[in-house]
């Protein structure tokens, strides 16, 4: 399975390990904007954040 | 060895389809070990959260990265997780850091220290990628692909 990216004006392809190829088939069909990108991983950052002050806010109650 | 640190939505990003992947060329240069890919464990802790369901890639990644400790705790970003990539950078003197998020507040400066801070599209449109990419050969064929039309 191949990538593709656009290297000085030119569209490259390369091939992809067999991980990457994986992610690719299972997300295929699909499309991610660097703003969904930020969004995905600051909300699993949000997510981590808050079990781990869970304890804490806990005590608090 | 350029040294890169990458951000977690490039990782994530390589992991989708499209015409025009730079950060997966990223991913997959620094998977064929073009560039010494540097992480910490607070890094690698949150690809691996990130990453969840993509098993395979993920253990690709694990084994393509070096991982450093840092001694020290950064505050230069008021974002306060990407503090993360630049104690990794500094800490190993990165030629790079990878990342899309270049907004006020997160990596907003265009270095930190001698790391200069990049977009995925300016790093494989770079001398530096274009050089890796031309020693390398195998990672990018150099092929027109498919017929999508250059833009």
């Amino acid at each position: 399975m191949k990538g593709y990216a656009i290297v000085n004006g030119r569209s490259v392809s390369f091939v992809l390990s067999r991980g990457l190829a994986a992610a690719h088939r299972r997300n295929v069909g699909q499309s991610i904007s660097p703003l969904d990108a930020i969004m995905i991983v600051e909300e699993r950052r949000r997510t981590r954040a808050l079990k781990h002050v869970g304890p804490y806010v806990e005590t608090r109650r | 060895m350029l040294k890169l640190v990458v951000d977690t939505c490039i990782v994530k990003m390589a992991s989708f389809p499209a015409e025009n992947n730079p950060a997966a060329l990223i991913v997959q240069m620094g998977l064929n070990g073009l560039f010494e890919w540097w992480v910490t464990p607070a890094i690698l802790d949150e690809y691996t959260d990130v990453m969840g369901g993509d098993d395979g890639f993920l253990a690709e990644v694990i084994d393509s990265i070096h991982c450093c400790y840092p001694l020290n705790e950064l505050s230069v970003i008021s974002h306060e997780p990407d503090n993360r990539f630049v104690e990794a950078a500094l800490s190993v003197s990165a030629d790079y850091l990878i990342t899309v998020n270049c907004a006020r507040g997160h990596f907003d400066k265009p270095f930190y220290g001698d790391t200069q801070v990049m977009s995925p599209g300016r790093f494989v449109n770079s001398q530096v990628a274009a050089s890796l990419l031309r020693r390398a050969g195998g990672v990018a064929d150099g092929s027109e692909g498919g017929g999508r039309a250059a833009e």
